[in-house]
């Protein structure tokens, strides 16, 4: 078996591993099904071009986040402004069986995208990768480019501005105590 | 009352732990409401490959037709159009475009009167089929930068009349050296044949589709003609593209363009857009 057709077969097993877990993350990041595995796929795209030494390094996984949530930075911010300003909802309700609990928890997810949308990007990101993703603040700082000051500063700041939103509050203090 | 601060800052400090505790586990319910379908391995090798063939990407030939001899501004049609890479010799066997798989090519380059030379790329689409999925499509190629991100909505999406689900389309791009900077034109459907589009904003030059089997004219009416080189892009070898130079005094290069069968007669096109 040649080295190309080696190093293809190990990125679709990596790809294929971690397609699932990415996906979230970035339907966290973006607010939207197809916006999150356009971000996904175009990240694994540029993984890809670079496998060979992504494919040696430490940790490949850090590399493809830091992939995800520069390309996140740079093409999903106006994006998503324009996609909620013209819709007014994420559009997951759409998307889910209208089925008994169902709705409520489609309500509850959605609230908590909307208002993770609302956030500025960079404490979007610093708020998914410390919370969802489990990052601590200097794999955070390393994967956004950033000071580990940054990181705390911005996670900070999303905390508190999720936890100020009325409709966020609403959703979540019905069972939770965060809000 | 420091015992006080000191009781505060722990009360802060657990508080924000239950907090995090808390976020973390409704983040996880909300990012459950994503659909996991299948994982399109090959289209995202497809698109790896087409990233490092464009990194690669070489002008194989220059300086094959100078179009317009005094106006200050020339451009240059590539032989072939192709991009090349390297594959240790072997060729790859260019694949027709897919709705997510474009192909690229390099049709031409363009003199600039300050000097700068551009690469001209032209990407081609396949048809979509449905809205839907033209709208995605559309979403794809503008984050792939295929098409000019600022474009307003009524020059994304065509008008109904022409079916726009129903035909392959291509859109233009500059390249300079690693920039890559898509022309503030709307998608043009491939069914065009005849007509000319001209980058709205700079007015540096239009590129056309020929009519299958014809050749291009233009007429500059100064006892001088040209004929543009046809060329094609890998994967849709029957499509003849054209480029035209416009020169500063032109506003509509419709009337001085023909088109010829092989017996030399002219053909009818449709209007320029």
């Amino acid at each position: 078996m040649g080295e190309k057709q080696t190093l293809d077969e190990e990125f679709q097993q990596f790809a294929t591993a971690r397609w699932p877990r990415l996906l979230r993350t970035a339907y966290l990041l973006t607010g939207e099904q197809h916006a999150a595995e356009d971000l996904v796929q175009s990240s694994l795209e540029r993984v890809y071009v670079s496998w060979r030494k992504v494919s040696a390094a430490d940790d490949p996984d850090a590399y493809v986040r830091r992939v995800m949530v520069n390309a996140h930075a740079r093409k999903h911010r106006k994006r998503l402004k324009e996609y909620l300003s013209l819709n007014g909802d994420t559009g997951v309700d759409r998307e889910l069986p209208e089925r008994g609990d169902r709705m409520a928890q489609a309500d509850d997810r959605a609230a908590l995208l909307r208002a993770l949308a609302q956030l500025p990007p960079r404490q979007r990101e610093a708020v998914v990768l410390r919370y969802w993703e489990d990052l601590s603040e200097a794999q955070a700082a390393e994967c956004m480019g950033c000071s580990v000051g940054a990181v705390k500063s911005n996670a900070s700041k999303g905390l508190a501005k999720l936890r100020a939103i009325p409709v966020l509050a609403g959703a979540v203090g019905s069972r939770g105590t965060w809000g | 009352m420091r015992d006080e601060g000191q009781s505060t800052v722990e009360l802060d400090i657990e508080l924000r732990a239950e907090l995090a505790e808390e976020l973390s586990a409704d983040l996880a319910e909300a990012a459950e409401g994503v659909r996991v379908g299948p994982v399109p391995t090959a289209a995202v090798m497809a698109g790896g490959r087409r990233r490092r063939l464009r990194r690669r990407s070489v002008v194989t030939a220059l300086a094959l037709a100078v179009l317009l001899p005094a106006g200050g501004l020339t451009v240059a049609v590539a032989t072939g159009g192709e991009e090349t890479g390297s594959r240790g010799g072997v060729a790859a066997q260019p694949a027709a475009p897919g709705v997510f798989t474009p192909v690229t090519g390099t049709v031409g380059t363009v003199k600039l009167p300050n000097g700068t030379t551009k690469k001209i790329e032209v990407t081609v689409y396949g048809a979509p089929g449905t809205a839907t999925v033209m709208f995605k499509q559309l979403d794809f190629a503008r984050e792939r930068g295929d098409l000019w991100s600022k474009l307003p909505e009524d020059m994304l999406v065509p008008a109904p009349s022409r079916q726009p689900f129903a035909h392959m389309w291509f859109s233009v791009a500059f390249v300079e050296g690693d920039k890559r900077e898509p022309l503030p034109m709307g998608p043009i459907s491939l069914h065009q044949t005849g007509s000319l589009h001209i980058s709205p904003v700079d007015r540096t030059m239009g590129v056309g589709i020929a009519p299958r089997g014809s050749s291009v004219e233009v007429d500059w009416r100064k006892g001088q003609k040209a004929r543009p080189r046809l060329v094609s892009v890998p994967g849709v070898d029957a499509v003849k593209f054209y480029i035209v130079a416009i020169p500063e005094n032109v506003v509509n290069l419709q009337p001085i363009i023909t088109f010829h069968n092989q017996e030399g007669e002219a053909i009818p096109t449709i209007p320029q857009s």
